[in-house]
């Protein structure tokens, strides 16, 4: 007889299975064992949201005082120290 | 006198009027990059002074290395790939490891295959309504310090930064799947470790 699918079998697929890389069958079976486990969908909906928490919590802007700096910096790079291409003389 | 730079041009075509001299057209590649840079920076090094140094690292790095751009990747992989290798080196130089690993935090299962408690997994997506904002954000950080480079980098770049798994591939030198492999362990690390601050077990 078949074995059923259990929360260890769908963890390692979660990634392709959240964003849709399953080929249907094994979609299917894991969609079938998360539909009736309350533990499988709270944590599905957790691994979803992780990178959308980490992205707010961390994100920050560059500081203006730095931003000043920099520019400063880059304004005093030495010039390219390659010339631009002169054109080819004839023949 | 500054040539001009529109806002328009592309990305190479700047970076190739740079080399040719014009530094003004390296400035407006400085500016549309700078915030990028510099969020990806203090992503990888958490410390404000540490992403500074990589992000001037990085433009002088670009800047002097302009003519070794061939052209045969985009310029923001290669942008982003001297900004990664800047942040990796700044850490190794500092001598900085993950003082204790999220491995602790991965899934873990009963004898049948079932998750191992019957826990609130779900509390953990609700963990920005849970945590106080600016504890939300100093934990956010620490755990991403906890991370190990192999994974903190590609976490990063895809699912922070946004990027496309291909591009990520081409900044880390590594294929697509090994990519995704370590984003998804990287997720469920932190989905562990949100899981955990909001007092359930992973």
């Amino acid at each position: 007889m078949k074995r059923s699918v259990t929360c260890r079998d769908g963890v390692p697929l979660l990634m392709d299975y959240v964003e849709g890389m399953l080929p249907s069958r094994t979609r299917g079976a894991i969609d079938a064992h998360v539909a009736g486990c309350a533990r499988c969908q709270g944590f599905v909906r957790s691994y979803l949201e992780t990178p959308r928490i980490l992205r707010a919590a961390t994100a920050h802007r560059l500081p203006e005082r730095f931003a000043r700096r920099l520019r400063r910096t880059v304004g005093t790079l030495p010039p390219g120290r390659r010339p631009p291409a002169r054109p080819r003389s004839a023949g | 006198m500054k040539a001009a730079a529109p806002a328009g041009d592309g990305d190479e075509e700047l970076a190739r009027r740079a080399l040719a001299g014009e530094h003004a057209a390296f400035e407006a590649l400085v500016g549309r990059y700078q915030d990028k840079v510099y969020g990806l920076a203090r992503r990888l090094t958490r410390r404000p002074a540490d992403a500074e140094e990589v992000v001037q690292d990085t433009f002088v790095t670009v800047y002097r290395r302009l003519e070794t751009f061939r052209g045969e990747a985009r310029f923001s992989t290669w942008l982003y790939r001297v900004a990664t290798n800047a942040a990796l080196m700044l850490r190794r130089r500092q001598g900085r490891h993950p003082t204790e690993s999220l491995d602790r935090y991965l899934p873990r299962f009963d004898r049948a295959g079932r998750h191992a408690r019957d826990a609130d997994h779900g509390r953990a997506a609700r963990a920005d309504e849970v945590i106080d904002r600016r504890r939300l954000a100093r934990r956010a950080a620490e755990a991403l310090e906890r991370l190990p480079d192999r994974y903190r980098a590609p976490f990063v770049l895809r699912d922070l930064e946004e990027m496309p798994t291909a591009e990520v591939a081409a900044v880390l030198g590594v294929s697509n799947d090994v990519v995704r492999q370590r984003v998804h362990r990287a997720r469920l690390m932190l989905r562990g470790y949100l899981s955990h601050l909001v007092g359930v077990e992973p």
